[in-house]
């Protein structure tokens, strides 16, 4: 609650102060709310109970301003605070147009992202997943990079559509739950039971949602070009935070709501998941545009996340959750390098790059280390992860695991190939005067090649974190199955 | 009643103004009227915190103030007062006119408290007569002179239909008011006795409604009269005729013919819902004219207010119209002040008018962008809690309506992203310089943004209203 209140604060002053003090404002809102968040993760135990809870009746008794953080909210919400600073310190180094829009757009993304991460009423769930929509829209559109608002329309409507069916399905939910009183709690909404069709025609309205938000295979046509014009700061947003919404209501709001027939839906999703994999893996390959070769890296990421989490065992949703967080930080970082050498050369085309190392070699080796990470080589923070989900798709069904796990190869080759094309071999005419880091981009990248290795050589901090959490999500998918059967 | 008689003797004075030559008063008297109308109303409303047995006052017995009628005509009457404040005072109407409009705005009235089908006919005449004067305004202008014709043709099409239908009623149940009907039809209703008289009637008072409200697929001439119409007269229709057209359809549907509901009227409205709502989107989603494009969204949105009258409890039907109807009129209200500052510096109301409005206009810009949101029913703006009122209470009859409302909000993101594009979007070189806007239009565009807004963000201030009285 107060963190929403900060932020939203933060974001209203922003658009009023004076134009060169707007990011200095931004900076200080999002470090507050990190340091309120880090000051809540001190007195919270988790053992899986929604702690901090403020609840209000809001439109009507039906639909209450219900929030409560247990432990897969805490990470996502430290997720997002971390990575809003990171995300400041990048765009603080250029000159917006703006200034003042700009940044308070940015700010009030936030508190719409710790709306959807806490709330814990479906229809306010439903309210901040579309806030969520809105300042990314504009931050795409009016700051886009190729002055083209068609891309980023074609994306408010895929993802509006997908929101709309979610609504019906909670609408539903609630028509078929408790007529008096917090009709759309979480808890009521779970507690709903459905037939076979229903939970079919239910699931495939939130399923929609989320499928597009994630993006799942046929439901990414928005996904790279949106990411390639959008400014760097909404491309991180958006492959930081925002996909993680998805993600976020795979675990909490889609298996709770359809435990009826959650095996068609794991089957759905392990097989999308799995196909993403390789189609993104085999895309990124032969991606010149760094931004898009990062899109499709990130489609074959989160698609392997998809799939742990469809497994519906505790391996494969403590695996998810480290993957998200891990896969939050790598992709900001890389999208924050990209930025950097695009600034520079005024270029990302990798046929145009190299030779960048030798030019700046403290740059050089931080990248490397955000590379290796989303490489998941060992103690960095992609590896346990990766290695729990692919554990988890194995015990699922073996074919299936084999193939997801080429996505160790794969990514290895995509990765590499960038690293390689853009910064090794000789510095060219674009290259040749690379400065190293400056400023603020100091503080923002070693932050995240320190959370790099911190969270690969000890992951375990967030197992324990979320691990009341997760059994009891699976407590309740599992209660309902029996309950049927 | 009081408040009917005061709106009543201030558009007689402004008649008289504008005998005497003395336009410039003319506003001022409309608006003092207005105030001290709604003044009375809200007095009404508040000192009688037990409703229905206090506040029935009758007038002849084909009138019934109470707690829904007064809130309808409050917010016709608010209506009103914003589009008059919102006037530029070099197109100030000759009073002549502005008395029309507030002679229309009487019939609003009757038409949200009758309890006689008499009254309910001289309600809507009242509402239209004038309008197909305002409708010919500009004399000089053809296309003007084709709206006023083809409204008046329309108009006078689908009032002889309702009246016939009105006649079918009185020869099946024997009764013209609404508590006979109230009896007639629960005995019909109960008994599955409907006859074919009775059935017939229904339906035509429902297609001459219909005509009113401008639902598909009674909505042809809702476009093109409200192109060529003068805006004062378009805005007055897009509002406080949908409105008060509302208002009056729901009195009679919820009390009079209520029990009917299952057997006769309700396939009939839900079907015309789903058409109004998704052809009423596409066919908005093409148009380059901005008021053109309004008619067409107006007619999706008078889909919306129809799943209202399916919900299964009345009161709360009337209650979640009316929300839906302040978030519609706000909207509306926002937009046609636009257009019309737009107008007055010598635009056409085409929506390439509204090219780089962002740049110079960021009060204007932002209300847009506010009212737009809302009409596509963006969380925390009004319009999306009235559809959630809305579907809410539609789920529980017929969940499949529901989704065809959504398909219809999906495709009207493409309608209303139309002035964003233009306004907020567009790269031009010539963006627009400052308008100039008068206080009344800053107060108008404020005060409705305001009302979007706040009950957007907080539903709980009206949701405790509500509990007052109903």
């Amino acid at each position: 609650m107060e963190l929403i209140l900060i932020s939203i604060i933060a974001s209203i002053i922003t658009y009023f102060v004076p134009k060169g003090m707007a990011k200095m404002v931004a900076l200080l809102g999002a470090i507050l709310t990190l340091a309120y968040n880090s000051f809540m993760l001190q007195s919270f135990v988790a053992d899986g109970t929604k702690k901090f809870v403020f609840d209000t009746p809001w439109f009507s008794d039906a639909v209450h301003f219900s929030v409560g953080i247990d432990g897969i909210s805490m990470l996502m919400l430290l997720l997002t605070n971390i990575l809003m600073v990171v995300i400041l310190l990048g765009a603080m180094r250029k000159e917006w147009k703006r200034e003042s829009l700009f940044y308070s757009l940015i700010l009030f993304m936030q508190a719409a992202l710790i709306g959807v991460f806490v709330s814990n009423d479906g229809i306010m769930f439903y309210v901040f997943w579309e806030l969520a929509l809105i300042p990314i829209y504009f931050l795409c559109a009016l700051w886009s990079e190729t002055g083209d608002y068609k891309t980023t329309t074609r994306f408010f409507i895929y993802t509006f559509m997908g929101s709309l069916a979610m609504l019906g399905s909670f609408i539903y939910l609630g028509s078929k739950g408790i007529v008096d009183g917090h009709t759309f709690a979480y808890d009521n909404l779970v507690a709903v039971k459905l037939s076979t069709t229903e939970s079919m025609w239910v699931g495939l309205g939130i399923f929609i949602a989320f499928a597009v938000k994630i993006p799942l295979l046929p439901f990414n046509a928005w996904q790279p070009s949106t990411y390639a014009e959008s400014p760097t700061p909404a491309s991180q947003l958006l492959s930081g935070i925002m996909l993680k919404m998805g993600l976020y209501g795979l675990i909490r709001w889609f298996f709770p709501m359809v435990p009826e027939t959650h095996e068609f839906w794991s089957n759905l999703i392990i097989i999308l998941g799995v196909i993403a994999v390789i189609h993104g893996a085999l895309i990124a390959i032969r991606q010149n545009g760094m931004k898009r070769l990062t899109a499709f890296a990130s489609l074959s990421h989160v698609g392997l996340i998809a799939a742990g989490i469809a497994t519906i065992t505790i391996v494969g949703l403590q695996g998810a959750l480290v993957q998200m967080f891990a896969h939050g930080i790598n992709v900001v970082g890389i999208f924050l390098c990209i930025d950097i050498i695009q600034r520079r050369t005024q270029t990302r085309d990798l046929t145009q790059l190299g030779g960048i190392a030798k030019q700046a070699p403290y740059f050089a080796a931080l990248f490397l280390i955000l590379v290796l990470g989303t490489m998941a080589v060992p103690f960095t923070n992609g590896f346990p992860g990766e290695i729990l989900l692919l554990k988890s798709i194995f015990g699922y069904h073996t074919i299936l695991g084999v193939i997801a796990g080429l996505t160790v190869i794969l990514c290895a080759v995509y990765m590499l190939r960038m690293y390689q094309k853009g910064m090794l071999g000789k510095p060219n005419g674009e290259t040749f005067h690379f400065p190293d880091l400056q400023k603020s981009e100091w503080p923002a990248l070693i932050l995240l090649s320190a959370m790099v290795i911190g969270m690969g050589v000890y992951p375990q901090w967030i197992v324990e974190l979320t691990e009341a959490s997760s059994e009891n999500i699976l407590k309740i998918i599992k209660e309902t199955v029996e309950g049927v059967s | 009643m009081i408040a009917l008689i005061t709106i009543f003797v201030g558009a007689l004075l402004c008649l008289y103004l504008g005998i005497k030559k003395q336009e410039s008063f003319s506003i001022p008297i409309a608006l003092i009227s207005l105030a001290a109308a709604m003044t009375v109303t809200v007095i009404q409303l508040l000192s009688k915190d037990v409703w229905p047995i206090e506040m029935k006052m009758r007038a002849g017995g084909m009138m019934l103030f109470d707690f829904s009628s007064q809130l309808f005509s409050l917010l016709l009457m608010l209506s009103l007062f914003l589009i008059l404040l919102s006037l530029k005072p070099v197109k100030m109407m000759g009073a002549d006119l502005l008395g029309l409009l507030m002679f229309s705005l009487c019939g609003g009235i009757l038409l949200s408290g009758f309890t006689h089908l008499v009254m309910m006919f001289l309600g809507i005449e009242i509402l239209s007569i004038p309008l197909y004067v305002l409708a010919g305004a500009n004399k000089k202008d053809s296309s003007s002179n084709e709206a006023a014709i083809k409204y008046f043709l329309m108009g006078a099409f689908s009032t002889a239909i309702l009246l016939m239908g009105c006649a079918f009623i009185y020869g099946g149940t024997g009764s013209l008011d609404l508590e006979g009907l109230n009896k007639a039809s629960y005995m019909m209703g109960h008994m599955n006795l409907a006859t074919p008289l009775v059935f017939s009637g229904v339906l035509l008072i429902l297609v001459g409604l219909l005509f009113k409200v401008a639902a598909i697929p009674f909505h042809f001439w809702s476009p093109d009269v409200y192109e060529g119409s003068p805006n004062r007269a378009t805005v007055f229709m897009a509002t406080i005729v949908k409105a008060a057209a509302f208002a009056g359809f729901i009195r009679l549907f919820a009390v009079g013919f209520g029990e009917l509901k299952e057997p006769v009227w309700m396939n009939a409205v839900i079907v015309a819902s789903a058409i109004s709502i998704i052809l009423g989107n596409a066919a908005a989603s093409m148009q380059t004219n901005a008021k053109r494009l309004l008619a067409y969204s107006g007619i999706a949105q008078t889909g919306y207010m129809l799943i209202a009258f399916i919900g299964l409890d009345f009161s709360a039907n009337v209650w979640n119209l009316l929300i839906y109807l302040t978030g519609y009129i706000s909207a509306t209200l926002v937009v046609f002040t636009i257009i019309d500052i737009l107008d007055s510096e010598g635009k056409a109301s085409d929506l390439k008018a509204f090219e780089g409005l962002g740049v110079n206009n960021k009060g204007l810009t932002f209300a847009l962008i506010v009212a737009m949101f809302s009409m596509i029913g963006i969380p925390l703006t009004i319009g999306f809690v009235g559809k959630y009122a809305i579907l809410t209470a539609a789920f529980y009859v017929k969940p499949w309506l529901v989704v065809a409302a959504l398909v219809g909000s999906a495709i009207g993101i493409g309608v209303y992203f139309n002035f964003f594009k233009y306004a907020v979007m567009s790269r031009t070189d010539k963006p627009l310089p400052k308008l100039n806007t008068t206080a009344g239009q800053k107060i108008t565009v404020a005060f409705c943004t305001l009302v979007i807004l706040l009950i957007g963000a907080m539903p709980m201030i009206i949701a405790n209203f509500k509990e007052l009285f109903f």
